[in-house]
Order: C-alpha cells, then structure tokens, then sequence
C-alpha cells in the first residue's frame, strides 16, 4: 500500500532538483498507473506524497536559510501569517499529486476491468 | 465514460500547471514562487558570509574578494582587466536585477517587462534620446583604450554571473515578475551613466517660465523670476580672482523667445535633487589633516543607488561607493586624495521650436532654408501585445519629443520641439572616474576632471599634503545671459549654442584663505563670473548654514562634521518666521492655538524628528506660498517662484499685487494670508494627528520613505523617524535624502566614514538589504574598511571569494 506513496515522495524530491516545479506529475501518472490499487489509494498517496515533500523542503529551508523572505512574500500576498505560505507550498503539490495520480490511475482502469483490480485488493 | 474520464483528469492537471505556471495580470506565477526547490524560499538568507572558490571565464589571473562584515567587497587583482571584471561579477551578484530594471527604464523597455502599462513612459524616455545618448557616449568609451577595457571587463565580469544562475538564484523580482535576466552589454554602462545625467542635468523650466511670460509679461519675470539670487554665498567665495582671460559672450539676438508654446515633455525629473560637499583643511582640524565630507541628496530607493566597494590593482587602491552597472568608484578616497560631487544645476538642456514643411517632417526650416530631418523607427516590445513602432525625428538641435507622444506623429500639428541636451554628446564621464580612482595629486585631479563633462558637478577635492579644492566642473555651452530661460526659435542660428566654456574657465579654487571650501548646489560664483551657466540655481540655506558652521568651528573632528551633516536648523524659518508670528491676530485665537504660537516663539529652528514646532512652521509655511501664488501660477504649465521670492515678498511685504487673491472681491493683504493659513495649517495638523498637538511630530508629517523600485509595500520601509528636511544641510525630506554620507580624513593613511540608507545586498530576503538603514536615520556612519593589501589581517573581513 505504502510504496506508491514512497515512490511518489522519492521521484517528487529527485526529480525537482533538475526539472520544473511540476515534474512531479511526470513521475506521479506512471507510478500511479502501476502501483495505484484503488482510487482512494492513488488520491491519498498522490495528495500526501507530493505535498509533503514542498512542505518539508521548505520547513528545512526556513530552519537553516532563514525566514526574511517568507515574511516579505507572506505581506505581500496580504497573508496574516507566514502559516499560510507553508499551507500554499503543501496545497499546491497535493492538488497536482491528486490530480495526476488519478489521471495516471485512470488510464490504467481504460485496460483492466473493475473486477479485476476489486479481486486483487 | 472511463475514457472521459481520464481525457478530463489530464486535462485538469494540463490547465492547473498551466495556470500556476504564468504570470496571470498581476498576480505572479504561483506554482513556480511557491516550489520551495526553486521559488521564493530560496531567496532567504542568513546574515553568514561564505567564503568560496570560483571559476570565472576571461580572467586572467586569480582575483581575491575579501568581504566585510558589512558584506562590502574588497577586490585585489593583478591587473585592471581582472578588476573591472571582479567589479562587474560582484555587482550582478549583488544587483543584478536593480542594474538590468534602472538600464531597461533608461531605454525605455519596461513594456518589455510589465506591459501596456509602462508604454507611455518608454515612449517618452526613447523620445528624449536616451539611447541615442547612450551609443554616442559608448563610442566616446570604445575610442578611448582605459574606458573600453574597463566597460568590456565589466561586461564579461556580469555575464559570466548571469551564465551561472539557475532559476531558484534569480533574484525575487524575475521571479515576481517572470522574467529571465538578458546578456549585459557595454551599452548598458552607457545607460545606466545617462539614467543619472538624466537625473542630474534633465531638468528643465523653459516651457513654464515661457508660459508665465506669455501670460504676465516680463515685468512679472524680472520681479519674481529673476535671474540673480536675493540671498548668496556663492561656492566658489566672493573675491576669488579668475585666472584666466574670459572669451566674449555671444551677443544675444532682438527676439529669440519660441512663440505658442506647447508642452515640450511631460515629465521632469525631481527638482529636489541637491547635495552637500566640503573639505576643511589642516588648521581648521585637530588632527592637523584635512578632512572631506560629501552627501549626495537624492531619491532613496531600495535597492540603494550605491554599492560600497574597495578596488585594489597595481595601479590603484581606491574606497567608497560605485554605481551597481558600471565600473569604478563614483564618490570615495584613495591613498591619496579624496573626492565628492554635488550637482551644479547647468542650464545644459533647451527647447528649440521647429517649424515643419508639411505633415511629412521630412524637412524643417532653419537658416534661412529648408533642411531634411533624420528619422529613428523605434520598436517598443510590449509583453503580452504587439510591439508598436515610434518614430523619432532627429533635426540638428536633436530630437523631437513630442506633446502626447502619440504613435503616429501625423496625427500631431507640424510643430513640435526639439530637445537640445548635453546629454546627447558623446561625453566620457568614466574616463574621468577611472582617473579620480588612480589620481595622486590636486594636477591628476584636475586632469581627470577635463574628462566630466555631463551632468556638472562641484567636484570637492582634498588630499594627505592639506590641499583642498573645489570644481564646479562641467562641460558649459557658451551662451549669452539667459539664453534658453526661456523656449527658444529654433529657425533662427543665432539661438544654437556658440561653442564651449574652456576647461580652465570652470569656476575653480584651491587652498582659499578662509580654510575651506564647500557646495550645496546654490550660485556657483558672484557676479564677476563672466559667464552664464543658469538663471537660476538652489535657494541659499544649505550652502549658508553650512559655510556659517565651518567659518565658526576650529579643531574639526570626525564627529564634529558629521553631526554637521546632520543639522537640521530651519534657515527659512529664522528668517521669515518672526514676520509670521507678528503679523498674526492673536485676540481670534483659541488657548490651544495660542500656547503653539508660544512655542513658536520659543523655538530654536532646529528640525528634530520629534519637533512639533517644525511641523507646524512647514504647513503653515506651505499654505503662506499656495495662497500668494497659487491663483495667478497654480495654473496648468507655470510654477511658483523660487523660495527666496516668497521670503523676500513676506518679509518686506512687497508684491501685494501678487499677494491678493484675484478670484475674491476683496484686496487681501499679507496679514490676511498669513492669519488663515496658520488655521489651515492648524486644522490640517488636527484632523490628520488629533487634537492633542504633542502628537504633531515632524517625522510623521514628513513620512520620510525609502521605497523599493517596484514600490512594493513589503519590501519598503516608511515612516522612517528622522529630522531635518528640505533646504536644509540634512536634506531628508519624504522620498529625497543624502543617499550616502561620507566623512574622509586625509591622514597619511586616510580614514574614511559612510553609512546609506539601505544595504550592500539587493535581495530583500537578505539581512543586509535594510541593515544599515536604522543607522543611517540616526545620523550615524560606519567605518569604511580599508585594506592596504590582500593579506592583511582585519577583524572586520569574514570571508574571501577566490575568483580563477
């Protein structure tokens, strides 16, 4: 159950460090299409896995790289509280980590039955 | 189902990372700013300097940056290929998007950036000729060898920075704004040096002074725009014998005023531009050496205007601070000497009528004949439009800048203004900087000094054998008295400049008798200057209270002068508040208001930020002004007379003619006028502060502010609490200030001071992007770190960046 989750975690945090901020999909679709069991596995994974590595990352870089510029940024989009600019950076990859892990899922429900995957839960 | 399904789910997942991914109207792009792997979280920095190991393409040897704790640079090559291309990398570092914004803004290529919105503004700048300026000057650069390998050096220096960024280093604004920093190019020094002659030396009154003429008559320009000042204590003092024989001024022709005038150009740079320089020798300190101080007032901006740098080769060991786009230190101190400039106010800019053949502009009559005009088709990118052509048309007094800057001049009457403007020359002010940082001597100073040609300055000077001097250098058309007050006929040649000053004819002194020298933009010389530079000039306080302070002290310290830079006294209202205060009515006053007119009575004329006093004198002081002329020069396309005609008019009460409301029935007198608006100024200071007037504190009236670029409220800072204010030698008023303080000591090692409001990072995400702001509001300067070679031991330096 807990590998898609890992996986999408480990191919989110890797994959960023040379690609684009939304190469997560990339990686999520097809991990998704292979691992995926059911839809609410692939939305919990997808939504987790992808947030939490955002969110992580960015806690670790408030720790050590200082919060300056987060406060700037949180009065600037109006924010009361930096909170919200953490809320942001896990909201952001959650949806996209849902939404990819679903869309990879369902491609997979276009070649093998319902009943096929219901026996295999 | 299945399949539309998963045709939909892709779809969604397209359009959000889509969505997230641009910039959409003003709000940034939301996906890439948030990713912590390369948004906004990786513009966070802590106040650690690191020490690091570089590979920079081009260098020729190795190249140490030694940092501060004040994260100033302190660059030791071997060669000055190498250091200006140090300077170059350290300053796209630093400030890179400030020096790519200020050269896009001088060229007029903001649409480029943020759309539509900034096309009036590019059109104009383009309009004024700032490119074309830019590649003459450029020329002048590339023809002169020390100029071309500093500007090359530069350019390699920045783009060998800008080559290693990856899309988590760009500074915020690109990521704000999605954008990507393009190559530097020599140009750009080249703009970036105009954006500040533009500043310094592109104001211009003619038009509304034409206007004012045209409407009252010359009578009305004599008495309240003269061209001699009231009250003056010239920079280069009274009595000083010229030391050169004067060439004859060109005779002025019966009529060369331009008739109808129009709008030449909309908008004119700050006004309130003005700066404070002195040197005092030897005798009048007590240390025995000279000392130099400098404070260029202008607008105060985050990122700061100046980068404080230490520039080390073989040939050259200078300190201070350096425009972030170019090489070279502007204002500082080398072993030897040590410089500062104020700007002197030049009338370097006319307006020239031209009368046009027909709608075609192809041709327009000057001399006698008709004279084909030269066309520029201009493309201005606009993000997220069509790029729109603008034409500029080029007569041989320069461009035209049209009245509306409309796209098609054909819509436009075939009458428009050109822009003669020093500016557009292919001056080679670098040269001059290069040779400052290097100079030994008062002769190396003065010979650099022939290379500064635009915009003038008053070029302070002092140096470790006790020399002092001053220059209010500059490149001066040759004109008759007045000319180009006004808007001249630009049919007849007789209005065309008629050559140049000589160098040497430059008002200068050295070594005067009274000990020191100084500036603070007023008059240059008394009236036995045989030549004329402008009508008009800074109103008297600064430069007044300023030669008051330095004819009174002896045993001149380090404090001592920059408690000077500080000083807040009030001189306009020592002077005209007495008449106030006794031409009010007391028996209508409140208790309330009595008890502030007692104050005001009491009061030193020293604006602290706290002081109440102040605030109120500054209102009522600005209502006295808008009541006298406001109803006869509020009007569209005039403006007031100079400050030291409303003193004069209240304090001898003279121009009642002027001092009367015209729109009322009744003759209103001076004691009318200065009785209402001590309520107006009264019930402003009540409604905005409360009623209770211990609250009534300057700062806050002043608001002084210190905006980014952008204007973005987060990364500015306002109501900073400091005192002083307009006119006076601390010259911080709202958004206009000494944008670097710096006191220097002439020992056998000189010792320098600085602070600027602001700091040496241009990231507002780093702590030294303000550290220096609270200190500098405070008045008080840090020590300027020297080293003397790359090894020295110094507590301050931190860490070391090895550049090969």
């Amino acid at each position: 159950m807990l590998i898609l989750f890992f996986l999408i975690i480990i191919c989110t945090f890797f994959g960023q460090l040379l690609l684009p901020w939304w190469s997560m999909c990339l990686f999520t679709i097809p991990l998704a299409f292979i691992f995926g069991r059911n839809f609410r596995h692939v939305i919990w994974s997808g939504f987790f896995g992808c947030g939490m590595v955002w969110l992580v990352i960015a806690l670790v870089i408030n720790e050590s790289k200082g919060n300056i510029m987060t406060s700037r940024i949180a009065s600037l989009f109006s924010a009361p509280s930096n909170v919200w600019l953490f809320l942001g950076a896990f909201i952001i990859p959650a949806l996209l980590g849902v939404l990819s892990a679903s869309a990879g899922f369902s491609l997979r429900r276009l070649y093998k039955s319902d009943l096929h995957l219901r026996i295999k839960d | 189902m299945r399949l539309l399904r998963s045709v939909f789910l892709f779809l969604v997942t397209i359009i959000l990372i889509t969505l997230l991914n641009k910039k959409i109207g003003d709000i940034p792009p939301l996906g890439k700013l948030l990713s912590p792997f390369s948004g906004f979280w990786q513009n966070n920095e802590t106040n650690k300097i690191v020490s690091e190991h570089l590979r920079i393409p081009g260098l020729r040897e190795k190249v140490l940056v030694k940092l501060d704790d004040n994260l100033v640079p302190h660059i030791f090559a071997n060669n000055n290929y190498d250091l200006y291309l140090a300077q170059g990398y350290i300053h796209a570092k630093y400030r890179l998007w400030q020096m790519e914004f200020q050269t896009h803004a001088a060229a007029g290529r903001i649409s480029e950036i943020i759309g539509n919105k900034a096309i009036g503004y590019d059109r104009q700048q383009r309009g004024f000729g700032m490119v074309y300026g830019a590649k003459n000057s450029l020329k002048a650069m590339l023809a002169d060898s020390k100029s071309a390998e500093a500007v090359n050096a530069y350019t390699e220096g920045v783009n060998a920075w800008i080559s290693e960024l990856e899309y988590g280093d760009l500074p915020i604004e690109y990521k704000l704004l999605d954008y990507q920093p393009e190559p530097w190019t020599p140009l750009k020094c080249a703009l970036l040096l105009k954006y500040m002659t533009y500043d310094l030396a592109g104001y211009s009154k003619d038009f509304f002074l034409t206007t004012i003429l045209n409407q009252y008559g010359l009578i009305a320009i004599d008495s309240l725009f003269p061209s001699k000042p009231f009250i003056n204590d010239p920079i280069i003092p009274s009595g000083t014998p010229w030391d050169f024989s004067p060439l004859s001024l060109p005779p002025p022709p019966v009529n060369s005023i331009a008739v109808e005038p129009k709008l030449p150009f909309h908008h004119l740079p700050n006004p309130d531009n003005g700066s404070n320089n002195w040197a005092v020798s030897g005798e009048k300190t007590a240390s025995g050496f000279a000392i130099l101080c400098g404070d260029p007032h202008l607008g105060l901006n985050l990122p700061s205007l100046w980068f404080q740098i230490q520039l080390v080769s073989p040939d050259c060991n200078v300190t201070g601070v350096s425009l972030p786009g170019t090489p070279s230190v502007i204002i500082g101190f080398n072993e030897q000497i040590a410089w500062s400039e104020t700007n002197v106010d030049a009338d370097v800019l006319d307006w020239y009528s031209v009368k046009f053949r027909d709608s075609s502009y192809t041709e327009y009559y000057h001399d006698n004949k008709w004279k084909p005009t030269s066309m520029n088709l201009d493309t201005i990118r606009i993000r997220g439009a069509e790029y729109e052509i603008d034409t500029i048309i080029f007569t041989e007094h320069g461009p035209i800048v049209t009245k509306n800057n409309s796209i098609s001049l054909r819509e436009y009457i075939p009458s428009g203004y050109a822009m003669k403007w020093l500016g557009h020359e292919p001056t080679l002010e670098l040269r001059a900087f290069l040779d400052l940082n290097r100079a030994k001597n008062y002769e190396d100073f003065v010979k650099a000094l022939g290379y500064f040609q635009c915009p003038a300055q008053n070029f302070v000077y002092a140096d470790v054998d006790d020399n002092i001097a001053m220059w209010v250098n500059g490149k001066f058309p040759l004109k008759w008295p007045n000319q180009g007050k006004f808007l001249l006929d630009g049919t007849d040649p007789s209005n065309n400049w008629h050559g140049w000053i000589p160098h040497d004819h430059n008002p200068h002194v050295k070594n005067p008798p009274r000990g020191f020298v100084s500036s603070a933009n007023q008059s240059p010389a008394d009236s036995t200057y045989p030549y004329y530079l402008n009508w008009e000039f800074e109103v008297f306080t600064r430069g007044y209270r300023i030669n008051e302070r330095l004819s009174a002290m002896n045993n001149i310290t380090i404090d001592s002068m920059r408690s000077l830079q500080a000083d807040g006294k009030n001189l306009i209202a020592a002077k005209v508040l007495p008449k106030m205060l006794e031409s009010m009515d007391e028996k209508i006053l409140t208790e309330n208001q009595r008890q502030i007119l007692k104050a005001l009575r009491d009061w030193n004329f020293v604006a602290g930020s706290e002081c109440i006093e102040q605030a109120l004198f500054d209102l009522w002081w600005n209502y006295i002004k808008s009541l006298i002329w406001d109803d006869e020069l509020g009007i569209k396309d005039m403006r007031y007379p100079g400050t030291e005609i409303s003193l004069k008019t209240v304090m001898l009460n003279i121009n009642r003619q002027w001092i009367d409301n015209k729109n009322t029935e009744k003759i209103e007198t001076l004691n009318d006028v200065v009785n209402q608006s001590f309520r107006l100024a009264y019930d402003s200071l009540n409604s905005s502060f409360g009623s209770e007037w211990n609250q009534w504190q300057w700062y806050k009236l002043k608001s002084t502010h210190v905006n980014h670029l952008l204007r973005i409220p987060a990364f500015s800072y306002s109501d900073i609490k400091t005192g002083g204010g307009k006119l006076m030698v601390n010259a911080t008023s709202g958004d206009h200030g000494p944008s670097w303080r710096m006191v220097v000591e002439l020992k056998t090692k000189p010792q320098g001071y600085g602070i600027y409001p602001g700091g040496q990072s241009g990231n507002p995400g780093s702590p030294y992007y303000d550290n220096m702001l609270s200190m500098w509001a405070q008045g008080l300067q840090k020590e300027l770190v020297v080293l003397h070679s790359a090894a020295e031991h110094n507590n301050h330096i931190v860490s070391t960046i090895t550049l090969n």
